[in-house]
């Protein structure tokens, strides 16, 4: 495999992951330390089945159980980690709200960053690692796709990229709306349903590409991708309006009981419910994918503000000297 | 009319002051909690409790990134000379005549494990003979035996080693090199190196030629044989947890008789700040000046605040967290011409420390410490940990890349929760023992059970 096939191949199993990671990843620094946690929790969870299939050994050759028993792991290992991250939100944001800061960490591009740590992990282990192995003069060929198998194992691995991103968020959100607490109405069970079907087009999709024929699992792999999509979209976009209602119901609630202190109230509760606003972009609601900038330039302005006073102390202190 | 007019013209223009105003306080309100919240964490008023967790955290967070990046080009680097150059090489016993039991394959694996141990212990001996006397140095007033022995050490590496490097990379190539061009360019390289490690120097070239120092270091360790160098990781995250966490380390006393003289310690610590030698003069006699006053109005004032203000608990100014004392096997006990010189290599790059401190601590703060972090409020981290994280990857360097990419995560991840810690506690900590513990599980889970499942998934196409 030449290395321009190299680079081909590794610019297709990438591609999304990159550019999830560009676009949301990068500016934020909190959201790359749950990416990296995100790839680390993969890692331990293939280390838990590859040991499974080691130890196990009628399994080496027949990969039915191997993929049942990874699906298990994988998705535990999930959920552990949406535990976890549930545990760091909440805390995070209860003291913000208390101090009145902006340092929370919006939660649906934190689900996303952790997905795409799960699939750059994904990615790295099962497919890179064995194709570097590989690049030299030679190609190997199948009879699948009558194409090159690295291409096509490519192909599979930019779709199980991206399927990682969209299972992660696709639990996490899910999980979060069925379980918030909620000022008026039931919590509603389509939120379960949206998560049995991303579990199990986890299993279906690693089990399609068991088949023989080309077409059919390239199909469904993708087609099932574009379905997901579509899914995790009106997930979003459930969640957005969920909070426009609680936010609405609040108002409610706030103008209904007599209070003079109401903006301060106001405040706090706005900032408790909407990600990273403050008081003037109260017209901007429904903008949640809006993220807060790095904290360095509110930590300049203030520093700025010190050391003018540093100057004036100085100055101070000269003056009582002479 | 016209003046009832301007009437209502005056009360709208009020109504919108009055508006800006209100908005103006609010704003200032949040400002103010900020920063008054940290002004009297500082001022040791109160306690960072939980309330101030997002604080730490956001510190925390903003730091880890120019700690994760350097450490992520060094083994990058690491990994691919050692790909491109190394990798192939027969291996020449480079270590022999230093280390006291050669392996060799004709030996049962439990021989040759003792005898690494072995190895491993006569090292870390070594290794703490030598700090204690670096420290009776520094302690009795011969910085500048110390302060020669890293310029010499510095230099040697540089033009050594990278010479060493440089002609392996070209035999790989393929390439011819005479030894003019290799002289020159050498010799300057280094000179280059030490001034700007030992004295002024821009910042990024600063950083550049730590990392080399650093990836070359590796790139050398990386001939040791086998069991000597899993057993030396092992013992030097266990010797770093000992000696930065016990109360009575050598490395404490470094520090306390640091912050009394108020001089840098001689050693090679990787920060991520600008070091302005002019400015730190003025400004160390003003704060001089600052700090008398200070003291005498702390004495006077209530007792409370200096006993809280000098516990570890609170966020405080330049806390030095140690890690590692650096050195390497090299550092055994025969009279090799080689190894006099390796041996004060290493002494050099000795206390490895993790430094945090907050910009608006400049301000309020006695400046005890080293005159050239009066500025420097970021994150260091001393150049061992860089070698022997270094070092784990180049082992997994020799195997193949899926263990390099899941070590790679594993130092990383071990380093930002060492990095966490160290900004909930304010202690000085090690950063050794986490991440190599993550990565030489990595290591050996990968290289002997998941390489061979990928291998064999990948033909048939199947992803878990």
């Amino acid at each position: 495999m030449t290395i321009s096939r190299f680079l081909g191949c590794l610019l297709i199993s990438y591609s999304p992951l990159i550019a999830l990671f560009l676009k949301f990843i990068l500016k934020d620094s909190k959201l790359l330390i749950i990416s990296l946690s995100g790839a680390f929790f993969w890692m331990l969870s293939i280390f838990l089945s590859s040991i499974l299939w080691f130890v196990v050994s009628p399994w080496k050759k027949e990969h039915i159980w191997t993929i049942i028993v990874s699906f298990i792991f994988q998705e535990v290992v999930r959920f552990l980690c949406f535990k976890l991250w549930n545990k760091l939100e909440t805390s995070i944001n209860l003291l913000s709200r208390i101090n009145k800061q902006k340092r929370k960490i919006n939660y649906i591009l934190g689900s996303i960053a952790c997905g795409v740590g799960f699939g750059f992990g994904y990615v790295l282990v099962m497919h890179t690692g064995v194709l570097t192995n590989v690049i030299g003069p030679a190609d190997l060929y199948t009879t699948k796709c009558n194409m090159s198998l690295f291409v096509l194992n490519s192909f599979y691995a930019q779709a199980f990229g991206l399927l990682n991103v969209i299972w992660t968020s696709i639990m996490f959100l899910s999980i979060r709306n069925y379980t918030k607490k909620k000022l008026k109405g039931k919590p509603k069970r389509k939120y379960l349903v949206y998560l049995f079907v991303s579990i199990i087009s986890h299993l279906v999709e690693s089990l399609i590409l068991l088949v023989n024929s080309c077409t059919a699992s390239l199909l469904v792999l993708y087609l099932i991708l574009a379905g997901l999509i579509i899914l995790l979209v009106k997930l979003i976009v459930d969640t957005m309006n969920e909070k426009k209602n609680e936010y609405n119901l609040l108002k409610q609630n706030q103008e209904s009981s007599s209070n003079e202190d109401k903006n301060e109230n106001f405040s706090q509760e706005i900032n408790f419910l909407d990600d990273n606003k403050s008081e003037e972009n109260e017209k901007n609601k429904t903008d949640i994918l809006n993220f807060e900038d790095e904290d360095e330039d509110e930590d300049d302005d203030e520093d700025d503000e010190i050391e003018k006073n540093d100057d004036l102390d100085e100055e101070e202190e000269e003056e009582e000297v002479n | 009319m016209s003046s009832q007019n301007e009437i209502e013209e005056k009360k709208k223009k009020k109504k919108k002051r009055n508006n800006k105003k209100q908005n103006h306080k609010q704003k200032n309100k949040t400002k103010d909690v900020e920063f008054n919240t940290r002004y009297e964490i500082q001022e040791g008023k109160r306690d960072p409790g939980k309330e101030d967790l997002d604080y730490i955290v956001a510190v925390y967070t903003k730091q880890l990134r120019k700690v994760l990046i350097p450490v992520a080009v060094t083994m990058l680097l690491v990994v691919l000379v050692i790909r491109t150059a190394y990798k192939d090489k027969p291996e020449e016993g480079a270590f022999n005549d230093i280390m006291v039991y050669n392996e060799s394959d004709e030996d049962s694996a439990g021989f040759r494990f003792g005898g690494a141990l072995l190895n491993a212990v006569i090292v870390i001996a070594v290794i703490l003979v030598v700090t204690l006397i670096m420290v009776c140095l520094y302690m009795k007033g011969f910085d500048w035996i110390l302060v020669g022995w890293v310029i010499f050490s510095v230099f040697i590496i540089l033009t050594f080693y990278g010479l060493l490097t440089w002609l392996e990379i070209f035999q790989y190539l393929n390439k011819s090199l005479d030894w003019i061009s290799a002289l020159i360019v050498i010799i300057n390289f280094g000179v280059a190196g030490t001034i700007t490690i030992t004295w002024k120097g821009a910042k990024i070239v600063n950083q550049i030629y730590l990392i080399i120092i650093s990836v070359l270091f590796a790139a050398i360790l990386s001939t040791l044989p086998e069991y000597t160098t899993w057993i030396l990781l092992v013992l030097l995250a266990i010797y770093d947890l000992v000696v930065v966490l016990s109360p009575k380390g050598p490395l404490k006393m470094l520090v306390e008789t640091a912050e009394k003289k108020g001089k840098p310690i001689p050693g090679l610590i990787y920060s991520s700040m600008v070091w302005f030698m002019s400015k730190l003069e003025k400004n160390k006699t003003k704060k001089k000046r600052k700090n008398e006053k200070k003291n005498e109005k702390k004495k006077t004032s209530s007792s409370s605040e200096s006993n809280t203000s000098e516990s570890d608990h609170f966020l405080q100014n330049n806390k030095i967290l140690n890690s590692n004392s650096s050195e390497s096997e090299e550092n055994l006990i025969k009279d090799n011409h080689e190894i006099d010189k390796e041996e004060s290599e290493e002494n050099e790059k000795t206390p490895t420390k993790i430094k945090i401190s907050k910009k608006k601590t400049k301000k309020k703060k006695k400046k005890d410490d080293n005159s050239s972090a009066l500025l420097d409020h970021s994150p260091k981290l001393g150049l061992g940990d860089f070698i022997f994280y270094s070092l784990l990857i180049s082992k997994a360097a020799y195997q193949d890349y899926t263990t390099v990419f899941t070590c790679f995560v594993a130092i990383l991840m071990g380093l930002s929760l060492t990095l966490f810690f160290l900004a909930l506690l304010q202690k000085a900590l090690p950063a050794l023992p986490l991440s190599i513990f993550f990565g030489i599980i990595f290591f050996f889970i990968t290289s002997n059970v998941l390489v061979p499942m990928n291998s064999l998934l990948f033909q048939d196409h199947v992803f878990l």
